[in-house]
């Protein structure tokens, strides 16, 4: 026991001893371990995100197209689609995207429903008369407003209309409801200047998951001008946009890993001359090998460890409150659609433990292994240089 | 009592065997230490003398030949035995001191018993006690790189009386050294041989062999002794030393 707090303080001291090299060490080492946990932070958090948003999503929703493009539709499609064997309820929804130019953000408004899926009020209430309002988190920090204050939007005939806030949205997922301004029917129809016998979508539910692709198919029948979406598609097109994401993502973390493997192997093929001496001196006056190897192994490990939770505590900065803006060009589509988005801190504990068994571990190896060869030869010869 | 505690049997030593760059460091040496003995291994530069100590200090094994340690044939044991023997056996003063840089020179002298379940505090009072008797207490938190070369080599030899041991090597203790400091280290010298310490020192300086306290003088040249029966110069019993 004495024995080992003697190598573990005499390790610290050698650290200290030399300090340029060691800081340098350990800002590269953290620099890297700061984009391998911001890039695992990152992507598990945007799907843990989306899969709440896809829980959240109905099973089949149905919009007109007319010339190519997403057109409003009929309300009167309604009982064309009733009476579909397999279908259930069907409810129209109102909503609209609104650019801000004053916060350079895009916002989701959207007529209430009365059991609108997923969503959780923070505080207050759902607008329940016209002019009244709720709000998702990113706007209202967009907008530096909250309960009992308005937020101004500028309606399709330029007019600048103010709405109560009577709620502040959360959820389990920031990217549901992180956009989204809720309005009353009316009040969306007259923003947007839609006429009353249309709506922007149909929601349908299945009662029976599997015949969604049947329904599907049979509204496209009896209205060839529609189109309906499937919940599987949307899972499908997510699947895609996170693959390439995930691409993005492995290159860069291949990048990281290379780098660390070359540092690694640089440590691994040589000691500084002043190092070998060392180990040198320690054998000639009665250190053993499994003492070196001690010594070594503490280096490592708190110079790792440092590094390591050094890199940690700054991607979770880094991805959580800086909004990873060190990978801004991957995800300026993203942040496009979700203004002053904020991911939600959703660490997944395995993942921390992937980089930690990636660098500390590969680290600690590269320190020891030629101290190792160093402390096998013969003190007489090590010496000598 | 006398018993014999070195003893080399027909040792060799070849670096880079069968390369260009072959080198016989030593060839076919024999010869035996008595306890309590100080020994000088006189010769040129490049004749062997730091291979010959390594060998008996247990740095480097020989290429041929058997070394006896206190009766136990080292040449083939595991290096492992050999840090043991190592630490319990020898004190070793390096010709180029050998201390690490950087670190101070208490904990330079304390380093041989870091890896012993020994309490640092005890350690530490230990090292305070052998610096203060070797007159360089003074220094104990210096940086040895700032040190001069006499100072360095009195921390080199408080290094290596710390684990207390029946052998000491020096070698060429006094190539840094002026006159003053060589006459201080051949006193700390005699005064370790007064406490019955074995001593072998690889020198060819005669300040040091000429000394009366040296008992043998083993000549080497070209890594062969060249006195092939080692002169033994009784022990000056009644010598009157100069101060
Ligand atoms: N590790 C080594 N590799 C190759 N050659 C070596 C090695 N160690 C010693 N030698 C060679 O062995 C011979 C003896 O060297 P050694 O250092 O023992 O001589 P020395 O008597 O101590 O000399 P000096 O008085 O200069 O210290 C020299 O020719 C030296 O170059
Ligand atoms: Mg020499």
């Amino acid at each position: 026991m004495e024995k080992h707090k003697k190598i573990l303080e005499y390790a610290i001291s050698s650290i200290l001893r030399r300090k340029y090299k060691n800081l340098a060490i350990i800002i590269v080492f953290s620099f890297m371990i700061t984009i391998l946990a911001s890039i695992l932070f990152l992507t598990h958090s945007l799907k843990m995100e989306s899969l709440n948003l896809l829980l959240g999503s109905p099973q089949l929703i149905v919009q007109r197209v007319s010339g190519g493009r997403h057109d409003l539709i009929p309300i009167n499609y309604i009982k064309r689609i009733q009476g579909i064997y397999g279908a259930g309820k069907i409810t129209p929804r109102y909503w609209g995207y609104y650019y801000d130019s004053a916060t350079d953000g895009n916002y989701t408004l959207m007529g209430v429903d009365k059991d609108m899926q997923g969503l959780r009020l923070l505080n207050g209430e759902m607008p329940s008369k016209n002019g009244e309002c709720a709000i998702g988190k990113g706007v209202s920090s967009a907008r530096f407003t909250g309960i009992g204050e308005k937020v101004y939007l500028i309606d399709s005939k330029e007019k600048v209309l103010a709405f109560n806030v009577v709620g502040v949205f959360t959820s389990i997922s920031n990217i549901l409801t992180n956009d989204l301004i809720l309005l009353t029917k009316e009040d969306i129809l007259g923003f947007f200047g839609m006429p009353s016998d249309k709506a922007t979508d149909i929601v349908v539910e299945v009662y029976n998951e599997f015949e969604t692709p049947f329904v599907a198919s049979k509204i496209k029948e009896i209205l060839p001008d529609t189109r309906p979406i499937m919940k599987s598609e949307i899972i499908r097109t997510y699947d895609a946009l996170f693959s390439w994401r995930s691409g993005i993502a492995l290159i860069m973390f291949l990048g990281a890993l290379i780098s660390f493997l070359i540092l690694a192997w640089d440590k691994a093929t040589g000691l500084s001359a002043d190092e070998k001496q060392d180990i040198g001196i320690l054998k000639a006056i009665g250190w053993e090998t499994s003492d070196i190897l001690e010594l070594k192994f503490w280096e490592g490990l708190a110079i790792s460890l440092t590094s390591f939770l050094t890199g940690l505590i700054l991607a979770y900065v880094h991805v959580f409150f800086l909004g990873a803006w060190l990978f801004a060009p991957v995800l300026k589509g993203w942040s496009v659609i979700f203004p002053s988005f904020r991911f939600f801190p959703y660490i997944n504990l395995y993942q921390v433990f992937a980089v930690l068994f990636l660098t500390v571990i590969p680290y600690v190896a590269s320190t020891i292994i030629p101290s190792w060869k160093t402390a096998i030869t013969d003190p007489d010869t090590v010496m000598r240089g | 009592m006398m018993s014999i505690v070195i003893k080399t049997e027909n040792v060799t030593k070849v670096f880079n065997p069968n390369l260009p760059n072959e080198v016989k460091a030593v060839t076919d040496i024999s010869i035996e230490i008595e306890n309590g003995e100080v020994v000088v291994l006189k010769g040129p530069s490049g004749s062997g003398k730091t291979t010959l100590l390594s060998l008996i200090g247990c740095m480097s094994r020989p290429t041929e030949g058997s070394i006896i340690v206190n009766g136990k044939d080292v040449a083939r044991l595991p290096e492992r035995f050999l840090t043991k023997i190592r630490q319990k056996t020898f004190g070793f003063v390096f010709q180029m001191f050998n201390l690490i840089k950087g670190v101070n020179v208490i904990e330079n002298v304390m380093l041989p018993l870091y890896p012993t379940d020994a309490k640092l505090f005890v350690i530490k009072k230990r090292a305070e006690a052998i610096l203060d008797k070797l007159d360089i207490l003074k220094k104990r938190d210096f940086k040895t790189q700032s040190l001069s070369a006499g100072e360095q080599q009195r921390v080199a030899i408080a290094r290596a009386l710390i684990n207390e041991p029946e052998i000491i090597l020096a070698d060429e203790p006094t190539a840094h050294l002026d006159t003053k400091l060589s006459e201080d280290l051949i006193k700390i010298l005699r005064g370790l041989n007064e406490d019955r310490k074995t001593i072998i020192i690889a020198t060819h300086d005669p300040f040091v062999y000429e000394k009366a306290f040296v008992h043998r003088i083993i000549e080497m040249r070209d890594g062969v002794i060249k006195n092939p029966t080692p002169q033994i110069i009784p022990y000056p019993e009644n010598e009157v030393w100069d101060k």
